[in-house]
Formats: C-alpha cells, sequence, structure tokens
C-alpha cells in the first residue's frame, strides 16, 4: 500500500534473481539495501570532504564539513541571527507540529467526508484538485494580503500544503475497509456512528499514518517559504539570514537540522506502523 | 416463537435507463430453531435474499418483517457471516469474537470471559490472543462464527461461509456449525453452492431460479437432526436417500437451463 524509498528496490530486485552464480549469505543479501544505502552517504560525505579538502570549490561556496560542524557548534552554543541552534529548531518544530494538528482536525473529518458522501465529494474534490498542485511560494503572498505575517499565517501556509495529502490518504484508508466488515458490524447492532469509530478509523489508520509522513515531508518544504517573512527565528529563517551574507556553513547547518528532523519522524512514523499498527504489513 | 419473513418481496435496481429485477415475489419465512438452506445458480439471487433478510437493502415492494415487524435495517438479532471472514484485523482473535459485545458496551473482563467461552465452543481454546495472520482460513471462518453467535442473535445469515475452505476443513465445519446452531437456539439462513452441504445442514432446502430471482423448491429434510442424534456425518451422506435427494436437487437448480 505504501511505497516507500526502502521496500522499493527489494521488490524490484526480486524480479532479478541471480541465475548460477554462487549464492551469498541470506543474511548478507537481505541487508544488501542497507549496505548500499550507507555506501551512499559515505560517497556523499567522502566527495564532499575531499572536494572542500583540495579546494575544489572556494569555501565559500562548499565550507569544509570541519567548519560546517564548527558553525554547528557556535550556532547552538551562542547562536545564530539572535537565537541558537534549539531555539531556531523548537521554532520551526513548533510550527510544523501546530500545522499538523490543525492539518489533522480538518483533513481527517474531510477524507471521511470523500469517502463516504458522493455529494460531499463533490464538493471537496474541486477544492482539493485546487489546492494540491499549488507551490507554497505562490500562495504565501495572498494569505500574507489576507491574514498578515503573524504566526497564524505561517502555519496556515503549511497546513494548506499538509491538507491534500492527509486528505486523500484518510479517503483512500476509509476505502480499505471491505464492504462485508462494515456490513458484518452492522449485522452486530452497530450504529453509524460505531461503525465510524470501531471499523472505518481503525482501517483508515495505516493510510492515515501514510498521509501524516507524505504530509510532513511537505511540511518542512512549506517551512522555508513561511519564514521567508517577518520571522525572527526559525530555521528556514535562520537559513535565509545566512544565505544573504554568504553565510555558506550556517546555510548547511540549517538545512541538515531540518534533514534531521524529518528522518527522525520518519523513524518514529515507521516505529509506530510497526508496534502500534503491525497488522497493517500482515494482510 | 420469533419468526423471520419475507413477504411478497421484490428487488430491482436502477441500471441503464431501465431496472433489473433481482427477485420476484418472494415467499420465505424462517423460525427459531429451523435451519433453511438455499441452493440456486449463480444470478439466482440468493446474496440478494440475504441482504433483504439482513436489513441491508429494502424490497422495492412487499415486506420484510421478524415477528411482524416491518425491518427498516440491519441489527443485532439478525447476525451476518460472511464467505470472506469479515474480521478486524487490527483486533486479537478474542477481541474480535468479542466485537458484538464491545458495540454493547461491555467492559473488558466481560468480553475476554465470553470471548473464551465461544472460543471453546468452536475448538479454539488457547488462541484468545492469537493475530489474525496467525490463524488458518478455517480457524478465522470459526472466529467469524464464534462472533455472530457473540451477538446473541435470533438468526444467523450466512452468506456462504464455508465457501473458500479445503473440501476437508468444509466438512468438519459443516459439523461443528450445526453443534454451534444448535447450542445457540438460533434460525438459521445459509447460502451455498454445494448441494451435498445444503441437504446436510438444512432442516429445510429452498432452490431459487433466476431472472428474476424467486422460490421454487421447498422441502423439509431430517438429515441434520439425525446427525444431532449421533449418526455420522459419512454414514448420512451414503445413504441411498440422501443421494437421491441431491440428485433431485441439481436436477431441480438446472431444470430452467435444460428447458
Amino acid at each position: 500500500m505504501t511505497v516507500s524509498a526502502t521496500n522499493l528496490p527489494e521488490r524490484a530486485a526480486s524480479r532479478f534473481p541471480s541465475g548460477g552464480r554462487p549464492a551469498l549469505p541470506a543474511a548478507f543479501l537481505r541487508r544488501l539495501p542497507v549496505f548500499a544505502a550507507l555506501f551512499t552517504l559515505t560517497a556523499v560525505f567522502g566527495l564532499w570532504w575531499i572536494a572542500s579538502a583540495r579546494g575544489w570549490a572556494p569555501p565559500v561556496f562548499l565550507p569544509s564539513p570541519d567548519r560546517v560542524w564548527k558553525a554547528a557548534q557556535i550556532a547552538a552554543d551562542t547562536g545564530y541571527a539572535s537565537a541558537t541552534l534549539g531555539q531556531h529548531a523548537a521554532a520551526s518544530l513548533g510550527r510544523v507540529m501546530a500545522a499538523l494538528l490543525v492539518t489533522l482536525l480538518i483533513a481527517v473529518p474531510a477524507g471521511f467526508v470523500l469517502a463516504l458522501s458522493p455529494v460531499g465529494r463533490g464538493l471537496l474534490d474541486p477544492l482539493i484538485e485546487f489546492i494540491r498542485p499549488l507551490p507554497p511560494l505562490a500562495y504565501l503572498p495572498l494569505v500574507i494580503i489576507w491574514f498578515g505575517i503573524g504566526e497564524g499565517s505561517k502555519i496556515l501556509v503549511i497546513s494548506v500544503a499538509m491538507f491534500a495529502p492527509i486528505a486523500i490518504s484518510t479517503a483512500f484508508g476509509v476505502g480499505s475497509a471491505s464492504e462485508s466488515q462494515v456490513r458484518a458490524a452492522r449485522s452486530f447492532g452497530a450504529s453509524r456512528f460505531q461503525t465510524l469509530r470501531h471499523v472505518l478509523l481503525p482501517a483508515a489508520l495505516p493510510s492515515i499514518i501514510s498521509g501524516v509522513r507524505i504530509a510532513l515531508g511537505a511540511g518542512w518544504t512549506t517551512l522555508v517559504a513561511s519564514e521567508l517573512v517577518a520571522a525572527s527565528r526559525g530555521l528556514g529563517y535562520m537559513i535565509q539570514s545566512a544565505a544573504q551574507f554568504l553565510v555558506t556553513d550556517m546555510v548547511i547547518v540549517g538545512i541538515l537540522a531540518i534533514s534531521l528532523f524529518a528522518f527522525g519522524f520518519e523513524i518514529l512514523f515507521r516505529l509506530i506502523e510497526r508496534f502500534w499498527l503491525p497488522w497493517s504489513r500482515r494482510r | 416463537m420469533s419468526l423471520l419473513r419475507l413477504r411478497r418481496a421484490s428487488l430491482s435496481y436502477p441500471a441503464g435507463g431501465g431496472s433489473v429485477e433481482v427477485l420476484r415475489d418472494v415467499d420465505l419465512t424462517i423460525r427459531r430453531g429451523e435451519f433453511v438452506t438455499v441452493l440456486g445458480r449463480s444470478g439466482a439471487g440468493k446474496t440478494s435474499l440475504l441482504n433483504l433478510a439482513a436489513g441491508f437493502v429494502a424490497p422495492s415492494s412487499g415486506a420484510v418483517e421478524v415477528d411482524g415487524r416491518p425491518v427498516t435495517g440491519p441489527g443485532a438479532d439478525r447476525a451476518v457471516v460472511f464467505q470472506d471472514d469479515a474480521l478486524l484485523p487490527w483486533l486479537d482473535a478474542s477481541e474480535n469474537v468479542a466485537f458484538p459485545l464491545r458495540l454493547k458496551g461491555a467492559g473488558r473482563a466481560e468480553r475476554l470471559e465470553r470471548a473464551a467461552a465461544l472460543l471453546r465452543l468452536v475448538g479454539l481454546e488457547g488462541h484468545e490472543r492469537k493475530n489474525l495472520w496467525e490463524l488458518s482460513g478455517g480457524q478465522r471462518q470459526r472466529l467469524g462464527i464464534a462472533r455472530a453467535i457473540a451477538a446473541e442473535p435470533e438468526f444467523l445469515l450466512m452468506d456462504e461461509p464455508l465457501g473458500a475452505l479445503d473440501a476437508m476443513t468444509r466438512d468438519r465445519m459443516q459439523e461443528l456449525l450445526l453443534k454451534v446452531w444448535r447450542a445457540s437456539g438460533a434460525g438459521a439462513l445459509l447460502i451455498t453452492h454445494s448441494v451435498e452441504e445444503a441437504l446436510f445442514l438444512g432442516t429445510r432446502v429452498v432452490v431459487m431460479e433466476p431472472r428474476p430471482g424467486r422460490i421454487g423448491l421447498d422441502e423439509g429434510l431430517d438429515f441434520s437432526a439425525r446427525f444431532l442424534e449421533g449418526v455420522p456425518a459419512r454414514a448420512l451422506k451414503a445413504e441411498p436417500a440422501f443421494i437421491a435427494a441431491r440428485e433431485r436437487l441439481i436436477a431441480a437448480i438446472h431444470a430452467e437451463e435444460a428447458a
């Protein structure tokens, strides 16, 4: 159901049996994608390190890993752009989380409406299809004109980007409950609300989680845009400030901080799926 | 004594400007303690008949009644078992079986206690905490039946509950189903493609004729009663009376085809 970057190569690889070659240990073969991923990471880092050490690019364009690490320490301890790295990160994380919460409250019910009511689908579909392909930078100015430059506008911009993935995934998930599951529950006396609560919602949870994963990706992307205007804290703001003065090492610190958060959330959601929704991969 | 009754029930669906008549003037009464099996070719409206009885669809004309009161929708007095087990994979075996009790607001202790008793009834004791993907198709279908019984229905409506099982499992499940049905005291309606199954399980068998679906033959049976009195299933199914009935029903099912 969910296609993630890690389970894709496994499936693709299984279509190419290794023929008559001598068999490698199964444990090694199973971990091969992990080794490949580690190889890519090491290669990129190594290339970065060599390129900066050899002076292939001037430090202002490509600061060495060493300088970036030092910049990170400075940002963490004394701060950069009027706040510490921790404060910037907290501001950004707060915005993304607030936006996620607001979006869940609206998009999950919207997903149910999409899945359960043909009229509701007709009402919501044009809106979703209108919003979905819009780049955040395109509607950011409009949101500012309408709602000002406060914290609310920033959260709104991120929420708009998160809405479609969560609503669509929820609708898909609600549809994954089989007609017989719903009918059986009704025949045991389940009210419409109980059917929603005990059949449709649990059935939709894995999809909702997938939707949240996609939405968080969109959220982090949009975060930087939302912090372009009238922010005084945030990782996006920090990156913008550093870029204006060509403090490239600080730009990279900001980028890595965002990618660390995104990675952390990805791990968190995989753990949630594994321990809370073990059934979703076992059908 | 409870009665589930279809009175001159007809059912049509709109299709391509006109409408398709699925059932016409179906009269069928199921009493508590009765086991009515329904046979018929594909498209004879067997499942539509069950959907009417369950209240999933309303008749276009005629009526569906329980004890004289019109059926307005599905309800716990008419629990349904489907061919695909329709279990909920996020719940373990116990909680699946106790699902109807959860709907009534029963607490966890009560649910587990009742589930344990029902799992024993269908021979799944010791599987309380199992996840669904750890169970075989036959075991899952037994859960589905136990779950329907947990709703304490007046009527048990079954749409080919054994249709997806292998032949060996199916034979054992038929015997189990009879014992569970008798223990519950409910009236049963079972749709099947298997003539042998219909004969063995039913206290009555109904054959439906297609286009539009209507009741053809409707006759009483005593094989299940004799099985419950202790006659072995294989011996019953080998009796000349059973074989004669089987051939008669096969002929009835295919009568229109030949004509």
